[in-house]
């Protein structure tokens, strides 16, 4: 798809990297380091206990710094509130008019909260290598 | 975060099966539990959590929270690890 080509075209090499190492556990960062040293021979390992940092110094604003990221959804639906274990008097007294035969809707808004490195992909607006938004204003930032 | 991935996993797991439905006729969820908000955001959270992986196979992101807004004054949160 055009989709994926755009997005990959804007995907630095080393952003790419960044990308790729961060998702590895450690042991599979070290194999990988291992095949990189032996594909690549001006590479020498400096020491046994080297922590993924001494390994790959990150630019400041690619280190992954942790972030809360929402997005927000919305849905309607209706239900009506009655409990098959209570009388009709009671389902009337707890749930009052949410009890009523013909139900109700509502219009939910959900927001669904995620933590995590910024990884600078697949940004709608705002993060690095973001696809753009349809019809957005001139002033918005060209990539 | 892969924002793509995000949506996918909501449209799945709860706008195909929720939006425009009536819980209590339309969801086998709330077959024997009365769908108040609560129980609608419990249902909801622990679906993305069951999928998440699916969603998102590294280590990262994880899933936080939900909001669920029923009405304006009416809003009910929920942290992925208070629940199964």
């Amino acid at each position: 798809m055009d989709y994926f080509g755009e997005q990959r075209s804007l995907l630095m090499p080393g952003l790419a990297q960044m990308a790729t190492v961060l998702q590895v556990n450690r042991l599979e960062l070290n194999e990988m380091i291992k095949q990189e040293i032996v594909k690549n021979p001006a590479l020498e390992e400096s020491g046994d206990e080297t922590s993924s940092e001494e390994v790959l110094p990150l630019p400041e604003p690619e280190r992954g710094q942790a972030f809360h990221v929402t997005r927000r959804y919305a849905f309607s639906a209706s239900h009506r509130l009655h409990s098959p274990q209570l009388s009709d008097d009671e389902n009337r007294r707890v749930y009052g008019k949410c009890n009523n035969p013909f139900g109700h809707g509502h219009n939910y808004v959900m927001d669904v909260s995620a933590r995590g490195p910024a990884d600078g992909a697949h940004r709608p607006c705002g993060g690095r290598g973001g696809a753009r938004r349809p019809g957005a204003a001139a002033g918005d930032r060209t990539v | 975060m892969d924002v793509a991935a995000l949506d996918g996993l909501v449209r799945r797991q709860v706008i195909e099966p929720f939006d425009h439905r009536n819980f209590n006729a339309d969801t086998d969820a709330f077959q024997d539990l009365v769908p108040t908000t609560e129980n609608v955001a419990m249902e909801i959270c622990s679906r993305l959590k069951r999928h998440w992986s699916a969603a998102f196979p590294g280590a990262w992101p994880k899933l936080e929270k939900i909001r669920i807004a029923e009405t304006e004054r009416n809003i009910f949160e929920l942290r992925a690890d208070e629940i199964e």
